[in-house]
């Protein structure tokens, strides 16, 4: 049983919205609220009470961050009106950036890299190219085994017209100045992080 | 000049509750005037709504019995029903304000022998058991009302019907209007009291829609046996006896979507109903949902007391919302244990919702002018030209009232002394 | 005509998967007599799930992008977006601008990069709102050719049309404004319980089943209280809830065959457009309910 008594004081300062995270009065409306509430292995509420008992490995390598489907439902419920759904993006971040997190956690995996790839790589979302590194991202067989247990909707998708039969898609106009301001603010957001 | 020093020594009363009647006694028992003005057609306020007291689990009929005989023995008091205030000019020392009285439509003479009510054919909803049942259109409010003398709704005094109701004393008089009384006053106590906050506000809760999710001050009626049940705690949706019945703390409370601060009494008060529950069922199983348990200062021993009973289980959580049994009707309570960190779905009989206390001066009984100070919440603090008293001041319990009260009898006799 | 600057959003391109939104919304503007600019070279949101890969600022400097870029082309117009994510996303950057100076010169330095600057001030708006407020429930009945007598619709809000902003005028917990866009179309609105119930988002992707969960329950909620088709403001909403229903079958032994439609939809068609208008073409699940009224 580990407690790093900064670590309160540095996602108060450094993680997204984390200062809210001291107005949390333990009512526990948050997890009722939540549509995946039962599969996070702390609630929001259990998670700030961690986070402000020093519980550092908990908290970060948990996946309870990773359940959110952003509904904003627990931000309209809360009592006291922390924006909860903020400050659980904040925390997946933080634990991402941390190194904390499984790197093989789908929703981290998807988010951080394959989505985020996806988005920066062109400008704009490539869906059918989105999808695809979705379904391979396991290997080959895997990938084929999701596309085809899909392959009716998929189909669907295609045939009326809402999936790109040719997974490329070109880059925005604007693309260098695009990348160059993506990498000035994750260059200012990366000095944020380290609390600088 | 007569006429100023007259005014210097009347004191107007806004709002007939505990703490109306309290402040207009006492200041009228040291020899001064009062005006005492209530808009329901009788005196009570909400306690006249309660069935028992906490800690000492007593009715209140007594300590209301006893403030109306000191009214009825005191020439010093007028009282006004059906009254609101709907001016104020001047300052302290030297206010003139104008009332609205609304009409009764029965006169003085009455003697409430109840022969109208008898021949009365038109049920309305009742207000004073929350439309929980239905009452005839001229009637007493309750048993226990003061003054004892009938009023009509304004509906029915329009009909045919109000103007062929037998009367022994010719009391009944469909054609009466509105009056609208100028008076001088010295100094101006507004006492309007609270109005449970409205439950369907807290909409997850589904209070209005599903049937057996009630409130607390509704519980009071059923409770009580001049209630729509005759006292028995049955369930709205089949009348079935209430066995499993789970109370919900800071239920529109403590919480920035709905009031914001603590009422201080919900958390007695659910206490207080747990043992109304044990007292007809003692095989009931009672749970309490609560963020924290407030049993204010010297109300701790019965907080003590109450957590002995083996029947009730505290469970530390803040339900997230309430789901109906499509079939059974039986409420699903969801949320989180805060203890434990366990998710439940408990159903249960009948939901009580410990709503808590909104300040009519924030809603329907506005100071009129600009005459008062508020608090963020819509309480009358100081700083205007009015005093406030009990729970229009502050959320308060029913004794913190009376001796909140008492105090503002003495200020409202300074102030009324002032020459302005 | 009444213009308005336009953030389609990635799900509203071409062979995208809201296409079909897309194409009834230029249907609808059309009728009302609504000009959409769209913004041009503008760039993705950054979506719902932008904050992991993203971070703080990389995520709010995509939106101040589209906002520097709409400033320059449109000036101050009012930004109109249609889709959910893209609103919520340009409503947060907005406020987070508007109210934090820090956030504001940060992302001024990133816009720099991209010879941009941005202060603030271009109000973001959904096309819902521009309906219920430019022209109002009188001009949106008014238009009704084909009324929808005897469909019984579910209207579907859905999470990031409602929270944390909402429509403006509407409650977090009962919003009313699509159940009375459905009732303007001359079709009756159901009442259940799921309406504001979430559909799982971009979790979709990856935690397939519990998502899945959530949208057979807000599909059996559907179909219990009689609707015969589901309509929805919002993409994710459409997708998960159209495309999704051939694995909730399999997984959970049901049988849907529910059809989703957007708002857009629903209009186009009782105000008189074709069936291709209405890109009721378009449709995973066939909207072939609806047949009787084109």
């Amino acid at each position: 049983m580990a407690y790093d008594l900064s670590f309160a004081q540095d996602v108060y300062k450094n993680s997204e919205m984390g200062h809210w995270i001291k107005m949390c009065k333990q009512c526990g409306v948050c997890a009722g609220s939540c549509p995946l509430g039962p599969h996070w292995e702390y609630s929001p509420r259990q998670l700030f009470q961690l986070v402000r008992g020093g519980k550092k490995e908990e908290v970060l390598k948990s996946s309870s961050m990773w359940m959110c489907t952003s509904c904003y439902n627990c931000i309209v419920r809360c009592p006291r009106g922390l924006p909860i759904t903020h400050i659980v993006h904040g925390l997946a971040r933080y634990a991402s950036v941390k190194g904390y997190a499984d790197p093989d956690q789908v929703t981290n995996r998807f988010a951080t890299k394959i989505f985020w790839g996806n988005i920066v790589s062109t400008g704009r979302v490539g869906e059918a190219l989105l999808t695809m590194r979705l379904y391979f991202v396991d290997g080959l067989a895997s990938g084929i085994k999701r596309g085809l247990e899909m392959k009716d909707s998929a189909l669907g998708m295609l045939m009326t017209k809402r999936l790109n039969p040719i997974p490329i898609r070109g880059k925005i106009k604007g693309y260098a100045g695009f990348t160059a301001m993506i990498a000035k603010a994750q260059e200012l957001e990366a000095k944020r992080e380290a609390g600088a | 000049m007569a006429d100023d020093q007259a005014a210097g020594r009347t004191i107007l009363v806004v709002g007939g509750g505990i703490s109306g009647l309290t402040a207009a006694v006492e200041a009228a028992e040291v020899g001064y005037t009062v005006l005492l003005v209530e808009k329901e057609p009788q005196l009570g306020g909400r306690v006249s709504q309660h069935f028992q007291y906490f800690p000492k689990l007593c009715s209140p009929s007594c300590g209301l019995e006893i403030n109306y005989q000191r009214i009825k023995n005191n020439p010093r008091i007028r009282v006004l029903t059906l009254a609101e205030v709907e001016a104020i000019i001047g300052q302290e020392g030297d206010f003139t304000v104008r009332i609205r009285q609304h009409p009764r439509f029965v006169t003085e003479k009455c003697t409430a022998c109840g022969e109208c009510g008898k021949a009365c054919t038109a049920l309305v909803s009742n207000p004073f058991n929350f439309g929980m049942d239905q009452v005839k259109a001229i009637r007493n409010s309750h048993a226990m009302a003061y003054p004892n003398w009938y009023f009509m709704d304004a509906d029915y005094a329009a009909s045919a019907e109000a103007r062929s109701l037998p009367c022994p004393v010719g009391a009944i008089d469909p054609d009466m209007t509105a009056t609208v009384l100028e008076e001088k006053v010295g100094s101006i106590v507004w006492a309007t009291g609270w109005q449970p906050y409205d439950a369907e506000k807290i909409h997850p809760y589904g209070f209005g829609r599903h049937a057996n999710v009630s409130t607390n001050m509704r519980f009071e009626r059923l409770a009580n046996s001049y209630g729509p049940t005759a006292g028995r705690l049955l369930r709205p949706s089949d009348g079935k006896e209430v066995k499993k019945i789970a109370f919900i703390q800071c239920a529109g409370s403590r919480d920035h979507n709905h009031l914001p601060f603590c009422s201080r009494v919900c958390c007695l008060a659910s206490m207080k109903q747990a043992t109304y529950v044990r007292e007809q069922y003692p095989d009931a199983q009672i749970t309490i949902y609560y963020i924290d348990l407030r049993a204010m200062d010297r109300y701790e021993g019965f907080q003590k007391k109450v957590e002995t009973d083996p029947g009730i289980t505290w469970i530390k959580s803040k339900p997230a919302r309430i789901d109906e049994d499509p079939v059974s009707k039986d409420p699903i309570v969801i949320g989180e244990n805060t203890l434990t960190g366990i998710r439940y779905a408990d159903s249960y009989d009948l939901v009580v919702l410990a709503t808590g206390m909104e300040p009519t001066s924030a809603t329907t009984a506005r100071v009129p002018g600009n005459n008062a100070a508020y608090d963020e919440y819509g309480f009358v603090v100081k700083g205007g030209q009015v005093l406030s008293s009990g729970c229009a001041a502050a959320p308060l319990d029913v004794a913190g009232a009376v001796q909140a009260s008492t105090a503002v009898a003495l200020k409202a006799i300074q102030a009324a002394a002032k020459r302005g | 005509m009444k213009e308005y600057t336009f953030f389609p959003g990635c799900s509203s391109e071409k062979n995208a998967s809201a296409a079909n939104m897309e194409h009834s919304v230029q249907a609808l503007c059309k009728i009302l007599g609504i000009q959409l600019n769209e913004i041009d070279d503008w760039n993705c949101c950054s979506a719902s799930i932008g904050y992991a890969g993203g971070g703080q600022l990389p995520r709010l400097a995509m939106s101040a992008r589209n906002f520097a870029l709409a400033q320059q082309q449109r000036g101050m117009t009012d930004l109109v977006a249609t889709c959910a994510a893209c609103w919520l996303a340009m409503r947060e950057t907005a406020e987070r601008i508007e109210h934090e100076p820090q956030v504001r010169a940060d992302i001024n330095i990133a816009l720099k990069e991209a010879d941009l600057s941005y202060e603030g001030g271009i109000k973001t708006r959904h096309l819902v709102e521009v309906l219920i407020e430019d022209f109002g429930w009188d001009a949106l009945k008014a238009k009704v050719k084909k009324p929808l007598t005897g469909l019984k619709a579910a209207g579907y809000v859905g999470c990031q049309t409602n929270r944390p902003f909402g429509i403006a005028g509407e409650s977090f917990e009962n919003p009313l404004y699509l159940d009375k866009m459905i009732e303007a179309t001359g079709a009756t609105a159901v009442p259940y319980a799921k309406k504001v119930a979430c559909c799982g988002g971009a979790l979709m992707f990856t935690e397939v089943e519990k998502s899945c969960a959530l949208v057979r329950d807000l599909l059996q909620c559907a179909v219990d209280n009689g609707a015969e088709v589901i309509v929805t403001p919002c993409p994710v909403c459409q997708l998960n809830v159209e495309v999704y229903q051939d694995k909730i079958n399999q997984l959970f032994g049901t049988n849907f065959n529910m059809p989703v439609i957007y708002y857009s939809q629903l209009f186009v068609l009782a105000w008189g457009g074709s069936w291709e208008d209405a890109a009721l073409h378009q449709q995973v699940v066939s909207a072939e309910a609806l047949r009787r009224f084109a």
